[in-house]
């Protein structure tokens, strides 16, 4: 059945898959009202301001949009909405409150970025690895981060900044 | 959280920024008029600014560079959009050390379109070169008013103060001012006699590693490129454009995009070039209009559109491919560069002749094209990424009959640029939806639409002949058959090609003898474009490689010949081309340069493994000098291991900047080498995504060592330069490694 609603602007239909969703982004809930078939990422990017994932290619070749899906990191251009339930969504922007993560900071002093545009989800998928594998070594690096596409080629920089948060997060913890 | 204020200053409210530029009365006007051999021309007139900057701090302007309030900080206007090439970094750097700021105490906005900054177009890596005396010289003009306003204060002379780290300080009595307590002083100090520059060398910042000035709001995922843009109400259109060259719309069926909900309308989009620009050509088609990016992708993909033609007979890639060898295998259509005799030094010459071929190439910058824009009547706004806002300026005030100061064009950060957003189509086109709708438009590109709406690097075809006689290089033929770039870009249809085509091929800088240059036009059925170092991207792997089979066939070390090649110092390369480039004038001694430490970086000399093979290749671009040597490890599947390059621009104002553009063009040198390619089929792009148009991976990048040669000369730019040389490097050393000598690329690995 469809149920069509005048709203200012244009009419939306609710159809079978149009409901409102409960997530909870960064560690604060939302309720959002859309198809469920919607990628995550516009939900985030178009209803949440939160515009730190970025569009790349909308179909999870590069990575540009990660976040972390209850730590494990997710390509967020295809999730659909429907499929992220009551799982933790941490967006770039909830890695740290402070940005200075050790992902973060290593990126800093390794000057990583040129134009900044992957770098997002770079850092969302080297914190991830990290997390599961706090002493990587360079191969471990590259299989980790060959998900993620630079297009500026700060490839190396990137390498040697995940050696360094490495280093910084066994140093936060006391190692 | 971090402190948004530090960063580039967004666009939320759109009216403050360009406030500032029209309420300025008098203009630093900066004519970037480029004389024959490259000279600058500047006037300067000092700004005098009464108008307060709207947001919380006061200030003070002092020039349209410099701005500085009452809290300390020097607020820095960077003139050219930042597309990763790192200008937003190195040209407030150039200010900041002439100034005397406090490079830790600098903040920076990004400038509007305006004639106050100059030129503003991002591309032949011109920026450094062209910004460097201007920029020092409105540094210089805040500097000495800020000197002015302490002397006056101190009842001294001027010659006793000193300028550093923010402050004007009297050594004599030790006294010092900050530029805050200076500020208001400075902005009524009347204007200076003549304008006194530091030296050269004594500009820190400039020549000191500095990372970019958006890193931190880079990591944090709050720096704002074009599709981050949010305005009050914006509503989101993507559009469906034609399935090739020149087709029209018969027939749209919308109802199911209608239906979709958030559609809020779909409207037609005619094709239009103004004033024949083919870089401000808009395609047309039909759009979505929609109240967000997904429910506006939704809509488009119910569209129902019919065009008068979907394909283009004799558009198959190997329809071009057979056109080109044709046109190879006669006489070029124009010869642009004939010295000596050649048919007859090869006549009696050993020759060697070999065909290249290279593909049609995408840009995939990492974000889409996309553009944000409100028309209103009085004003019109456009915000987002590009490498060209004048040029956007005047052909959306030219389009709409609207006077330049209404035009507002505010760049974003751009997600990469390569040349793809010096074309500003996708800002006309957002113009006209927005106009259309009378409410702010962001209009998304998709990535398929960026990969098959391109201004695609021309495919080339190359036929090279050389003579060998009596152990000399005696004799080079380069006959290229390509599309046209000029035609397509800057100029109009009619126009004819010019130096933009053919560098790198007819300027190459090597002294033979007897030298022909010919030039024939394929019709390429895609828009073309400029695409990282333009055509020297092909016509420099096709030289570097011939070369490099010539020294085979002599038995002669590749960098000897080329030493040999390159004896003396300054040629001019007459051609008969117009423009400003037109009589191109290498320094064979610096090729020299960048040859020799590239080979001794690299360790040329010293024996590798058998199953390894290194080798060489050099090119100048403009006043820039770069070389590459390679190593590539065919134990196994063959692999690029290492890549050196040596750079000379002259004095280098980032150095960490410089390296950077270094690393990142060996990366696009491998991509190149090993999965670039674009294809036709009947006129269509066949490639869409990175599945069938891949990238470069972590997995891929070959270990890299920058070698930047400083010497005292002006700087010069680093955008393009490092790209060239760097892929016939690679392939000469994938040929000494394997025995493959790859003529057309993209090479398959086996």
């Amino acid at each position: 059945m469809v149920i069509v609603e005048p709203t200012e602007t244009g009419h939306r239909a609710m159809t079978a898959s149009y409901q409102a969703f409960r997530i909870v982004v960064n560690g604060d809930a939302h309720t959002i009202e859309a198809d469920g078939d919607t990628p995550l990422l516009w939900i985030l990017r178009d209803r949440l301001g939160l515009t730190g994932s970025k569009y790349g290619c909308g179909s999870g070749y590069c990575g540009a949009c990660l976040v972390h899906l209850n730590g494990a990191p997710v390509p967020s251009c295809t999730l659909p909405l429907s499929a992220v339930g009551d799982q933790a969504v941490v967006t770039i922007e909830g890695l740290d409150p402070e940005g200075l993560h050790p992902v973060q900071r290593a990126w800093i002093s390794e000057r990583v970025p040129q134009c900044g545009y992957c770098q997002a989800g770079q850092i969302m998928r080297a914190a991830a690895l990290l997390s599961a594998t706090p002493s990587p070594t360079d191969a471990q690096i590259r299989d980790g981060m060959q998900p993620q596409i630079c297009r500026c080629g700060t490839y190396n920089r990137i390498l040697r900044a995940v050696r360094v948060a490495a280093t910084l997060a066994r140093e936060d913890r006391g190692e | 959280m971090i402190d948004r204020s530090q960063h580039n200053e967004w666009l939320f409210r759109p009216a403050a920024p360009w406030r500032e530029v029209t309420t300025i009365e008098r203009r630093l006007f900066l004519r970037m008029a480029a004389a024959a051999g490259g000279g600058l021309l500047v006037a300067a007139a000092p700004i005098r600014a009464r108008e307060r900057h709207r947001t919380e701090e006061s200030s003070q302007f002092l020039n349209a560079f410099v701005r500085i309030t009452t809290d300390d900080t020097v607020v820095i206007q960077a003139p050219c959009p930042e597309i990763g090439q790192g200008v937003r970094t190195s040209l407030p750097m150039i200010v900041a050390g002439e100034l005397g700021a406090d490079w830790e105490r600098c903040r920076f906005r990004q400038a509007p379109a305006d004639d106050a900054y100059g030129g503003m177009t991002v591309g032949g890596s011109d920026s450094v070169t062209d910004y460097w005396e201007p920029l020092r010289h409105a540094a210089a003009l805040a500097r000495q008013a800020l000197t002015a306003a302490a002397a006056h204060e101190w009842s001294v002379a001027e010659d006793q103060c000193t300028v550093d780290h923010g402050a004007v300080r009297h050594p004599a009595s030790g006294r010092s001012l900050r530029f805050g307590a200076l500020a208001d002083a400075a902005a009524r100090s009347p204007a200076p006699a003549r304008v006194t520059l530091r030296p050269d060398g004594q500009l820190d910042p400039v020549g000191t590693p500095r990372g970019p000035v958006d890193a931190e709001a880079i990591v944090a995922g709050q720096a704002r490129y074009g599709l981050d843009v949010r305005l009050p109400g914006m509503l989101v259109a993507v559009v469906m454009r034609p399935p090739v060259h020149g087709a029209r719309v018969t027939n749209v069926d919308d109802a199911a995009a209608r239906a979709v909900p958030g559609v809020v309308d779909v409207i037609r989009v005619p094709a239009f070039a103004v004033g024949g620009l083919q870089y401000g050509a808009v395609r047309g088609g039909v759009a979505v209009v929609a109240e967000d990016t997904w429910a506006a992708i939704r809509g488009r993909n119910r569209l129902q559109v019919t065009w008068d033609r979907d394909t283009l007979p004799g558009g198959d890639s190997a329809d071009l491919d057979r056109l080109a060898v044709a046109a190879l295998g006669g006489a070029p259509e124009t010869i642009l560069r004939n010295t000596g005799d050649v048919d007859s030094a090869l006549a009696g010459a050993r020759r060697l002749s070999a065909d290249y071929a290279l593909p049609l190439l995408a840009h995939t910058c990492m974000e889409p094209m996309n553009f944000s824009a409100h028309v209103t009547d009085e004003h019109v706004l456009l915000t987002g990424p590009t490498q060209n806002p004048r040029s956007l300026q005047a052909v959306v005030a030219a389009a709409f009959r609207r006077p330049m100061e209404q035009v507002i064009v505010q760049p974003t950060l751009a997600g990469g640029g390569f040349g793809r957003r010096l074309a500003f189509d996708y800002g006309v086109e957002a113009a006209y939806v927005a106009r259309h709708m009378r409410r702010p438009v962001q209009v998304v590109w998709t990535r398929e639409d960026d990969v098959r709406y391109d201004y695609y690097r021309p495919p080339s075809w190359h036929r090279l002949e050389a003579g060998v006689a009596g152990g000399r290089l005696v004799a080079w033929r380069h006959h290229l058959a390509t599309g046209s770039l000029n035609r397509q870009t800057f100029a109009t249809l009619d126009s004819p090609p010019s130096l933009y085509d053919v560098q790198g091929g007819a300027d190459m800088p090597y002294d033979i003898p007897n030298v022909e240059f010919g030039y024939s036009e394929i019709d390429i059925p895609v828009q073309l474009g400029s695409w990282r170092s333009v055509s020297h991207s092909f016509n420099v792997f096709a030289v570097e490689s011939f070369l490099d089979e010539v020294a085979t066939t002599m038995v002669r070390d590749p960098l000897e010949l080329r030493l040999e090649l390159l004896a003396g110092g300054r040629t001019t390369i007459p051609l008969p081309l117009p423009g400003r480039r037109g009589r191109p004038a290498p320094d064979r001694s610096r090729l020299r340069g960048v040859l020799e430490a590239a080979a001794t970086a690299a360790g040329w000399t010293r024996p590798l493994e058998p199953t390894w093979g290194r080798g060489i290749a050099c090119c100048y671009y403009k006043d820039t000098y770069a070389a590459h040597v390679a190593d590539v490890n065919a134990t196994g599947h063959p692999r690029v291991e290492r890549v050196v390059v040596a750079l000379d621009c002259g004095r280098v104002v980032n150095p960490d900047g410089a390296r950077a553009q270094a690393e990142g063009a060996i990366m696009d040198a491998m991509a190149t080498m090993f999965h670039w390619r674009i294809t036709l089929a009947g006129g269509q792009v066949e490639q869409s995504n990175f599945h069938d148009c891949p990238a470069l991976r972590i997995s891929d990048a070959p270990h890299v060592d920058v070698v930047l040669l400083e010497t005292d000369r002006a700087p010069s730019g680093l955008g393009e330069p490092p790209y060239p040389s760097a892929v016939p490097a690679i392939a000469n050393a994938w040929f000494a490694a394997t025995g493959r000598r790859e003529r057309t690329l993209p090479v398959t690995r086996a």
